[in-house]
């Protein structure tokens, strides 16, 4: 990680070439954030693009001592991504979601590979413990959201739930993980 | 806007907007409102270090190789490589390493750095302090390892700006209460404060507990070695 935050920062001070090593190291993880959001491999890509152009453009905002590189940067991949499903929606472009294994959360498992456990720092044990507080409802629910970008009604479609139920579980969940996170 | 200063409310919002289950209207008003209050970032940007490790789960794909290409023609990243090359050749014998060895070095020192010397240590404290009189407004303190600085900052009208027989006083209170407070100085009435830090200070800042502001005669005529019973401001210091 700390050789991110240095990849980052010197992209900062206008390194193409640390800037193309940030891209080749961070980019697969990314790049699998994108395509759970968005569900289609080309959005995906445009997505990740655009993220990558505005990263080196705020890349001198960036501060290791307020947020690490991936974390910084999976922030504006998240947000790049979540507004291209809000301009989507608004304009009523429905996605092909065909592609059921990226509907599924097995990679989130609450007992994750030892390789993934190495990769977590103590913000990321706490959070699972957290999460496994949860019903597992509330955990399903926020966790598509996270990850699929899923809306309430989605969400209640996909469960075949009421959608006041699918908010109660959410607006609990948030406040489970609140309380057991804070 | 006074519902998005009270705790229970803005930090749900946070986790909801981090969680990604704000949507629509609501989320954009919440981008609009982090943009003009310091105190609803630096809640969001926690909980997005908290919740980042969701993403470390993820299996890796590696996008197609189209996708740097455009990015680096978008970017010119070619020219601009040729043109920093063109100039290095200008500068000092100590650019002449290749890059990769500069970095590898740079990289190395980092590490060296971080082990021998910040092992387990925060990037920073954060400590979101809230008022017993106004429940509406929050103080923000931090203090940072990379400007070794801590700042405070207070809403506007929210100290006691009139009056010349108070002053505001900053206090650091230990994990330890067999140690005194910490007396770290005064807030004018622009309630903003910055102070340097030195490496012992930063040290120390883990045995902290709380920051507290109090309101201390100023006509004392010892300096206060504890806060008086009229604290203005307090809360808990954690890790970021």
């Amino acid at each position: 990680m700390d050789t991110l935050n240095e990849l980052l920062v010197s992209s900062g001070r206008g390194n193409t070439q640390a800037f193309q090593q940030l891209y080749k190291t961070a980019s697969p993880r990314l790049f699998a954030v994108c395509r759970r959001l968005l569900r289609d491999e080309s959005l995906a890509e445009d997505v990740l693009q655009e993220s990558f152009i505005k990263i080196w453009h705020s890349a001198a905002q960036f501060s290791s001592s307020r947020a690490n590189a991936m974390t910084w940067m999976s922030t504006i991949v998240r947000n790049q991504a979540i507004d291209r499903l809000r301009s989507m929606r608004r304009d009523d472009v429905v996605l092909d979601t065909d592609d059921m294994d990226y509907e599924t959360l097995d990679f989130a498992s609450l007992q994750p590979q030892p390789d993934a456990v190495q990769q977590l720092d103590e913000d990321g044990k706490r959070l699972l413990e957290c999460l496994e507080c949860l019903k597992p409802e509330q955990r399903e629910c926020l966790l598509q959201a996270y990850y699929y970008g899923q809306t309430h009604s989605e969400l209640a479609a996909k469960l075949a739930k009421p959608l006041g139920t699918v908010k109660a579980w959410i607006r609990r969940g948030l406040d489970h993980l609140r309380e057991c996170l804070g | 806007m006074n519902r998005y200063q009270k705790p229970a409310v803005f930090e749900t919002l946070a986790l909801s907007y981090v969680m990604g289950t704000l949507h629509g209207k609501a989320r954009l008003r919440f981008e609009q409102l982090m943009d003009k209050h310091f105190y609803l970032r630096a809640v969001t940007q926690a909980y997005q270090q908290q919740v980042a490790s969701l993403n470390t789960l993820l299996p890796e794909e590696a996008p197609p190789a189209r996708v740097w290409d455009a990015i680096s023609q978008e970017l010119k990243l070619d020219a601009a490589k040729r043109e920093t090359a063109t100039s290095n050749k200008q500068r000092s014998w100590r650019d002449f390493l290749p890059w990769s060895l500069a970095v590898l070095s740079s990289v190395a020192a980092s590490v060296m750095v971080a082990l021998v010397i910040n092992l387990n240590q925060p990037a920073a404290y954060v400590a979101t302090l809230s008022s017993p009189a106004a429940k509406d407004k929050l103080a923000l303190a931090t203090v940072s390892r990379e400007r070794m600085q801590i700042a405070v900052k207070v809403p506007d009208n929210a100290l006691p700006v009139n009056n010349k027989d108070q002053v505001a006083t900053l206090w650091c209170l230990h994990k330890d209460k067999n140690r005194p407070p910490l007396r770290i100085g005064t807030i004018d009435t622009s309630g903003e404060y910055f102070m340097a830090i030195d490496k012992a200070a930063w040290e120390d800042m883990a045995t902290v507990s709380d920051i507290v502001i109090s309101l201390e005669p100023a006509d004392a005529t010892q300096t206060p070695t504890r806060p008086s019973d009229n604290v203005v401001f307090s809360g808990a210091l954690a890790t970021l």
